[in-house]
């Protein structure tokens, strides 16, 4: 990075931390700490829910994605609109008017203690570590490309958004969310921009649509009902439907967003804003990785993106058959470069392109091929398999974005990670002392001494996840484990709010009955079938609903 | 335990009146899903038009 680079990512830094302390006077006890004393307006709740929900990963790993895949990944979103609709009447006015600090008080007042506590803990044991990943992920991208190492890349985001959460707890949190995500929003249209002008000359939209569209890379909507395909408008609907409704309606590190609203009209007017906003910022970021598509039509791309797996095989005694595919690799481009631009004179000149598209479609297949005998090939030498993916919007970042906007879009993926993070900072220190130490440790003490407390939740938390980040390189098969218990707690836990919502009838032990057997269905479905992921939360949910309802009572409540 | 919170809340001062250029909730709901349909076929419309891999 040069000077002006240094210069923009370090302003980001200095603005956030200000902003923070400027908003953070403003919080009174520890109602101000956890929910900003119920006094935030729609639009900068809407822009944390959505920057909480967009980590790096969603930066960085969503276009390496669509390079590889296309835009099919924009159907996991389709149904967020709807789940927005169904959250804003079934779940707002039960949370934000039973004044709860936690989605999981809720389950008490409904339900029973043991409900509400086995909830809680989940969350925090599935957050906890996912905290970690927040940081891990981005900073061994960022290490590998901008070769930072990688324990002063997590250490400087751990210690920044560690400080202004803990001076202004969710206000600095909502604030400073909302400055990252207008600076994702900025990233966004400048990386398009960036990579529309980097085309050669002659080279308009029209003709990246087409040379996008050889490939298929436009193909949003997959219509096939095969429930082993991971992507379809079915898995979308359905499992992306009951997915948006647990993470928003569930998960603490939401549910506290909008409950900080100055009203229930506030709070549902944050959700409807993101049912709004978030399909179209997902199409933007997903575009950038189909052009990318494109644009190395045009410039050759590293064989595989990871420089430090291909530095580690060119060590190796298999360096020669790496280099052999390299070569490999560089004929065939050149060979799609020629006839992609033979194409072009072709449409400009009004002649048939058909010819030279099959054979750009065929040099397409054979790359690919190519690039997955590499991928392989490094995978045997690593001795575990890697994400390539995740390396391919940072490596072009670092090569070809012009000086001062490499900052800036550097500057963006941090802010991405911190906007995730501090969520889930202030979530679990919520969870932490609300739903532990408060309800069954220290109920009687006052306030000043429940905000230390929270404070202290919130630095232990950020320590605990910066441990987890240091050592996630080496707690691969631990991490993926959590991940999935994760993935079948989720579902579930919709189940028991769906329960609480809807059934009258139904009752703390059903709840908690339901909750485990939807749990260990889900983990059955997992291991027994190949159904796409997208579908656990739809297993699940059912489950639990189901049982509760059968051992709680059958009579559906009135409205 | 009492049984609280199966039934809807209300709170007239929440929802009552306009919300922005809509007249009601539900007017608000409404467009929001038909927003959600017209995406599925402007993604579907593109699929289909965009695809150039071949007769």
């Amino acid at each position: 990075m040069t000077a002006p680079d240094w210069l923009i990512f370090g302003a980001y830094f200095a603005l956030v931390l200000g902003f923070a302390y400027y908003q953070s006077r403003k919080n009174v006890g520890v109602e101000g700490y956890f929910l900003a004393n119920r006094r935030l307006p729609w639009g900068a709740i809407g822009l944390s829910v959505m920057a909480t929900q967009a980590s790096a990963i969603t930066f960085i790993g969503t276009t390496g994605q669509a390079f590889d895949d296309g835009m099919e990944f924009i159907q996991v979103y389709l149904a967020l609109p709807l789940a927005m609709v169904v959250l804003c009447i079934f779940f707002v006015p039960f949370f934000y008017r039973a004044k709860v600090f936690t989605a999981y008080e809720y389950l008490e007042q409904r339900f029973d203690p043991k409900t509400r506590s086995l909830t809680a803990f989940l969350f925090l044991v599935q957050r906890g570590i996912g905290a970690g990943i927040i940081m891990y992920a981005p900073a061994i991208i960022l290490s590998v490309i901008l070769g930072w190492d990688e324990t002063v890349t997590i250490m400087i985001m751990a210690a920044v958004t560690i400080a202004y959460t803990l001076m202004g707890g969710i206000t600095a949190v909502v604030w400073t969310d909302v400055i990252q995500m207008l600076m994702a929003f900025a990233g966004i249209i400048v990386a398009l921009i960036v990579l529309f002008t980097a085309l050669p000359t002659g080279v308009g939209v029209g003709d990246v649509v087409y040379i996008g569209g050889i490939q298929e890379m436009w193909r949003s909507i997959d219509l096939s009902w095969d429930p082993t395909n991971t992507y379809t408008i079915w898995s979308g609907l359905f499992g992306g439907l009951f997915l948006a409704l647990a993470y928003f309606g569930t998960d603490q590190s939401q549910v506290q967003r909008y409950l900080t609203a100055k009203s229930l009209t506030q709070s549902r007017m944050s959700l409807i804003f993101n049912a709004f906003l978030k399909v179209p910022m997902q199409f933007l970021i997903l575009s950038i990785g189909v052009l990318l598509f494109v644009f190395y039509h045009f410039e050759e791309p590293p064989l595989v993106f990871n420089s430090a797996e291909v530095a580690l095989v060119e060590q190796s005694p298999r360096a020669v058959e790496y280099d052999a595919l390299e070569s490999r690799f560089s004929e065939l481009h050149a060979g799609r470069r020629a006839a992609a631009f033979e194409l072009l004179d072709a449409r400009e000149a009004g002649a048939d392109p058909g010819a030279l598209r099959d054979r750009i479609s065929a040099s397409d297949q054979d790359l690919r091929a190519v690039r997955d005998e590499a991928k392989a090939l490094v995978s045997d030498v690593r001795g575990t398999s890697s994400n390539d993916v995740n390396y391919v919007f940072p490596t072009y970042l670092i090569t070809y974005v012009p000086a001062g906007l490499l900052g800036l879009l550097i500057a963006v993926i941090f802010a991405a990670a911190m906007s995730s993070l501090d969520s889930e900072l202030t979530a679990l220190s919520s969870a932490t002392v609300i739903d532990f130490y408060k309800r069954w440790l220290n109920p009687d003490a006052s306030d000043a001494h429940y905000l230390l407390v929270s404070r202290l939740a919130t630095l232990v938390w950020g320590l605990f996840a910066m441990l987890i980040a240091f050592q996630a390189g080496q707690l691969g098969s631990l991490i993926e484990l959590v991940n999935q218990v994760g993935s079948f707690f989720y579902g579930s836990l919709l189940g028991v709010f769906l329960l609480a919502f809807l059934m009258k009838r139904a009752t703390g032990t059903g709840a908690f009955v339901g909750l485990i057997l939807g749990m260990v269905s889900v983990a059955a479905v997992a291991t027994l079938t190949d159904i796409s992921w997208l579908y656990y939360n739809v297993v699940g949910a059912v489950v639990v609903f189901a049982v509760g309802t059968a051992l709680g009572g059958s009579r559906s409540r009135p409205v | 335990m009492p049984d609280r919170g199966h039934v809807q809340p209300t709170d007239p001062n929440d929802d009552g009146g306009p919300i922005g250029i809509f007249p009601t909730w539900r007017a608000l709901y409404t467009t929001v899903v038909v927003y959600a349909l017209v995406l599925i076929v402007i993604f579907y419309i593109l699929s289909v038009s965009l695809d150039f891999s071949g007769p």
